[in-house]
């Protein structure tokens, strides 16, 4: 009798241990999905366009969804440059301006306007805008800032002090 | 009997003679003045002056017809048929005189008697005499960068020295084949994308050639897909800048065994140049010490210039 009272309880305990590890078990799967939803709802989805060798190249990034349309292009920017080689790599962003007119100013630092290759410059012009424009098509035009200064060129082929957008819409 | 018919010939040989100085005279006087060049032709005849005719002709040439065969005399000496008048060219053509400025947008006639004169005031395009003579620059060689503007750097120097050197050496070779060249930037200098610009499209070279450094281990010629300023010549433009690249591509293959690409960007220069231009990327092996490898590029280049420009030649001679 002793032995069946036994045999009962335990498997009593058994069940409730078992009972008590599936309930634990499926609350955890339940929250990290949660979890995981809720990143994916704070995360948005940019193009952006690199200079290779010849021609540009293209890759998808992430990032955290923002309302404000400044602070999107500031790291839309911030991913571009670092997707970059040396020295562009480096590049501060000192200052992100927009006017009446959908002009948005960016205001880099100097590194960003290191010596290069014709074909170089011009691609790296290219994608920059295209960026930019790709990703926030209200973009009228962009005017590169270096230091809060305008200059004529970032490495002496391409005149920037007008606008981007003959290098960016150029076929 | 033969003193009689040497006396014949001699009698016959002096009537043509005479004949011939029979031509009346006409005495031209030629003064430049600020706007316009005055041409005074005076004669004892009235007729010769009373028919006379003038007119600018299409090619802006001026032309001055007489009623008769005359003899236009000028400081001193009888004009042949093909004569220059202090820089004018003035030749014969069907009985009437041509002077040849190519420059002349308008004439006024002026007949007067005692004597009689017949004034013509042939007024110039002021621009265009005051471009001749930049005009003469037929290649505009534009060493890139320059002053704070420095360039890449390549075995320790600078590409703004690099480009002065080989521009300065290609000048002077090309000045001894009989080349005109002009130099934006002759010494290390600051000198902006506009300012080329303008030097290069009031100069309106024959050949715009920009000369930088690469990066790699190759040439790259640039030449713009489009051209901002849409010019009424601008498929003679695209013609040259094609047969450029041609005779680059071909002396600098067979000479050199670096890489040779060819790309259409909208370079500043290049797109907003009036003239054919070209930008060429040097490897970047290319060093101020080895004057051999400089040399060799120098003597290319100048070959590409002299056979681009002589099938220029060919190609409006044909057109004639």
């Amino acid at each position: 009798m002793n032995k069946k009272k036994i045999i009962s309880i335990i498997l009593i305990v058994s069940v409730s241990l078992a009972l008590g590890l599936f309930y634990f078990y499926l609350r955890e799967n339940n929250v990290i999905s949660n979890k995981e939803n809720k990143k994916e709802q704070q995360l948005e989805n940019f193009k952006i366009f690199l200079p290779s060798t010849k021609e540009l190249i293209t890759k998808e990034v992430y990032a955290k969804k923002e309302i404000q349309e400044l602070k999107k292009i500031e790291i839309i920017i911030e991913s571009f440059l670092r997707e970059l080689n040396s020295p562009f790599k480096e590049t501060r962003i000192l200052g992100i301006y927009r006017d009446k007119e959908n002009i948005v100013y960016i205001d880099l630092s100097s590194d960003f306007c290191a010596p290069m290759d014709a074909l170089q410059e011009y691609l790296l012009l290219k994608a920059f805008y295209k960026t930019l424009k790709n990703n926030f098509p209200w973009i009228n035009d962009i005017k590169i800032l270096i230091n809060n200064k305008e200059i004529e060129t970032l490495s002496g082929h391409f005149l920037i002090e007008n606008s981007l957008k003959e290098y960016g819409e150029e076929n | 009997m033969r003193k009689i018919m040497f006396i014949i010939i001699s009698i016959i040989f002096s009537l043509s003679a005479n004949a011939q100085e029979e031509n009346p005279r006409v005495l031209l006087k030629f003064g430049k003045h600020q706007d316009f060049y005055r041409f005074v032709f005076i004669s004892e005849e009235f007729d010769i002056i009373h028919s006379s005719s003038v007119v600018l002709q299409k090619d802006e040439k001026l032309r001055v017809s007489f009623s008769k065969e005359i003899q236009i005399e000028f400081e001193g000496r009888i004009l042949q048929t093909e004569n220059t008048i202090r820089g004018i060219k003035f030749y014969k053509k069907n009985g009437s005189f041509i002077f040849s400025t190519s420059d002349i947008k308008e004439i006024k006639v002026f007949k007067y008697e005692n004597p009689y004169k017949i004034v013509i005031d042939a007024y110039f395009n002021q621009e265009s005499i005051e471009e001749k003579p930049q005009i003469k620059g037929a290649i505009l060689i534009d060493a890139g960068h320059g002053g704070k503007q420095e360039g890449i750097v390549v075995n320790g120097q600078k590409e703004k020295d690099i480009s002065l050197f080989i521009c300065k050496e290609l000048a002077a070779k090309l000045a001894q084949k009989g080349i005109n060249t002009s130099l934006p930037r002759a010494s290390d200098e600051d000198l902006s994308i506009k300012k080329r610009l303008n030097i290069a499209n009031n100069l309106k070279p024959r050949i715009f050639l920009s000369i930088h450094v690469s990066s790699g281990d190759y040439f790259t010629i640039y030449n713009s897909p489009l051209k901002k300023e849409k010019t009424d010549d601008g498929s003679k433009i695209s013609f040259i800048e094609e047969k450029f690249i041609n005779n680059f591509t071909k002396i600098f293959k067979l000479r050199f065994n670096e890489q040779i690409y060819q790309e259409k960007i909208p370079v500043t220069i290049l797109k907003n140049s009036i003239s054919p231009a070209l930008m060429i990327e040097l490897p970047r092996k290319v060093s101020l010490l080895d004057k051999t490898y400089n040399n060799k590029i120098i003597d290319a280049l100048t070959q590409v210039v002299i056979e681009t420009l002589s099938t220029k030649e060919k190609t409006k001679e044909d057109k004639k």
